[in-house]
């Protein structure tokens, strides 16, 4: 058919022209964004809005249609429309009314396995085991770090994403993107906060993602070698000794002193994976991905 | 477009909102079982590449939109895409076949004739391709799919289709009223 | 609200559970069915997609929006009642103004070339 063959030929003309126009052909480029997002309605009430707004639409479409054509509405047909229209209204109030689930409930119902994983301790990686991937080029490792800002300018490892509580689920929809050799770990200073975001971004079906075991202050018990020579020399960044009662500090919070806001400047930041022997439980298994698309 | 006409008389269209409704069941289906929705011009697409890959590979794989679909070893014709438009065509035309609309004619205006409208069925093509791939989808892919999952581009996409639409309709009224 | 939750929410990993063949013929039936209903909604004549634009056929429309809106309607549904998770659901990417520019250039079309 004409029609078929034009269309052929606009794609291959487009094809070999796309490149361009790259520049306008790339921009105001928004992710997945959707209305809920634009709006900042909760999804029951988009649905249902375009729902009434639709009936309103299609009525119109038929005064219009019936005027043009200078036909009467079809008394019959007109009881299945409305029939029909507010069934389809009842059923996007009700789907307004249940609302989706929260990040959490899915955690708990979408992925029971999970939940397992977690209470045997298989998705807690140790420090070294960290360290290994932060240092192996196949995989990328993405760290998320969800403690207050206070504690992630004080110190933090180096590359470390600080990610506030409340901004995971937006963050998810960016991390599902990622390529399927990108391994998460998320870290707190112990591990309570982690693993609430933890369950979080699992309930948004998140993979591979992992928390770091005793969090900061474990990693800094592992790594916060001070360097002799430079500490004769006064150039090294001492630290002091954790706090000698636990008590005094709660639960989840940082157990070292900084002597300043450094961030990822200290040496533990970045440890040298070549000076450390790597043994520790291996932990870690990466899934791949299933392809999706549109078209 | 079809056979000639048979004996029996066509079957009239189905009610658009029952189609239409039905539609939105496959929609879902789509969704359900696979995640993603429908899409046509994705298909089209790679019929494109895989002819311009057999006919000049360099020319693909020196350009960085073609070079994703077809690009070195790239099989452009494995894609979940290909068969569904396999399955569109065989749809439409045993639906066709059934209700006895199988028939080769060329749907047109009264006053313009019947080599004009293949010009312009021609013309209106390849302005539909180019601009179903600038959109990156068609009506069914962007526009239906996208629309069922709300998303802000696939709604501001079927707003242009209508509003592009609406803005010429009076300057090609010729072709069909 | 407690939902009434599956453990097996959509979507699937049809090709890790069938392999590409249960993919594709699943595509394939889709398809099927998609073009099944479009032609009975009237798709394939030209004519009466062009009336759309004439005000005197409003089916172009009525078809759409009927779709969009029960297939939202089921999506969202389902995922309200845990059956199926919107984040797995494929969302197409928003380029804003290519978007809107291929759209219009496609309405041209649509009115020149009838389909």
């Amino acid at each position: 058919m004409f029609f078929v063959a034009g269309l052929t030929v606009g794609i291959a003309i487009f094809s070999n022209t796309v490149d361009r126009i790259s520049d306008f052909w790339n921009s105001s480029y928004m992710g997945r964004y959707t209305l809920m997002d634009w709006l900042h309605l909760p999804t029951g009430v988009v649905v249902a809005g375009i729902v009434i707004g639709a009936i309103l639409l299609f009525w119109g479409a038929e005064v219009i249609e019936n005027a043009m054509n200078g036909t009467k509405p079809d008394k019959q047909q007109i009881k299945y429309k409305v029939i029909g229209a507010v069934a389809l209204s009842a059923l996007a109030l009700i789907v307004a009314f249940i609302g989706q689930p929260t990040p959490l409930e899915r955690y708990q119902k979408f992925f029971p396995e999970k939940a397992q994983q977690l209470a045997n301790r298989e998705v807690q990686i140790e420090p070294p085991e960290l360290l290994s991937y932060i240092a192996n080029d196949h995989v990328r490792t993405v760290m998320l770090d969800v403690r207050d800002e206070n504690d992630y300018n004080l110190f933090h490892i180096k590359d470390a994403r600080h990610v506030s509580m409340d901004d995971l689920p937006k963050l998810s929809n960016e991390l599902r993107k990622m390529p399927s050799n990108t391994l998460f770990v998320v870290m707190s200073n112990d591990e309570a906060r982690a693993t609430e975001a933890w369950k979080i971004l699992v309930g948004e079906s998140v993979d591979n993602i992992y928390i770091l075991e005793g969090g900061i202050n474990n990693w800094l018990a592992t790594y916060n070698i001070v360097n002799e020579e430079e500490r004769l020399k006064g150039t090294a960044i001492a630290f002091a000794p954790p706090e000698p009662i636990v008590a005094a500090t709660g639960p989840d919070t940082l157990r070292y002193k900084f002597p300043a806001a450094l961030g990822d400047q200290y040496p533990a930041a970045e440890p040298n994976p070549e000076e450390y022997e790597f043994d520790f439980t291996p932990k870690v298994k990466l899934k791949t991905k299933a392809p999706a698309g549109g078209g | 477009m079809t056979v000639s006409a048979k004996k029996k008389k066509p079957a009239p269209y189905a009610n658009p909102y029952a189609a239409g409704a039905l539609l939105g069941v496959i929609l879902f289906s789509a969704f359900f079982l696979t995640g993603s929705g429908l899409g046509a011009s994705g298909a089209l697409q790679r019929y494109v590449a895989a002819i311009q890959d057999f006919f000049s590979p360099t020319s693909v794989n020196t350009n960085s939109y073609l070079l994703k679909y077809a690009g070195g070893d790239v099989e452009p014709l494995d894609n979940w895409l290909v068969y569904m438009s396999i399955g569109i065509v065989l749809g439409g035309f045993v639906s066709a076949w059934i209700h006895h609309r199988l028939s080769f004619s060329t749907g047109k205006g009264p006053h313009i004739s019947v080599r004009t409208r293949w010009v312009m069925a021609f013309l209106g093509g390849i302005i539909m391709g180019y601009g179903a791939r600038f959109a990156r989808g068609c009506t069914s892919g962007q526009g239906l799919s996208g629309g069922t999952v709300l998303s802000v581009g696939s709604w501001a996409f079927l707003l242009a289709v209508f509003a592009g639409a609406y803005a010429v309709a009076y300057f090609f009224r010729r072709l069909w009223i | 609200m407690e939902h009434l939750f599956v453990s097996f929410p959509g979507p699937f990993p049809i090709q890790a559970m069938y392999g590409k063949i249960g993919f594709y013929t699943v595509t394939l039936l889709i398809g099927f069915g998609f073009g099944y209903m479009l032609e009975i909604g009237g798709f394939a004549k030209s004519e009466k997609l062009a009336a759309q634009f004439y005000l005197t056929d409003m089916t172009v429309f009525k078809v759409m929006f009927s779709a969009i809106v029960v297939g939202m309607v089921l999506v969202f549904g389902a995922a309200a009642m845990g059956w199926l998770d919107y984040n797995r659901v494929f969302v197409n990417e928003t380029y804003l103004w290519p978007g809107i520019v291929g759209g219009l250039i496609m309405g041209v079309g649509f009115v020149i070339g009838g389909y």
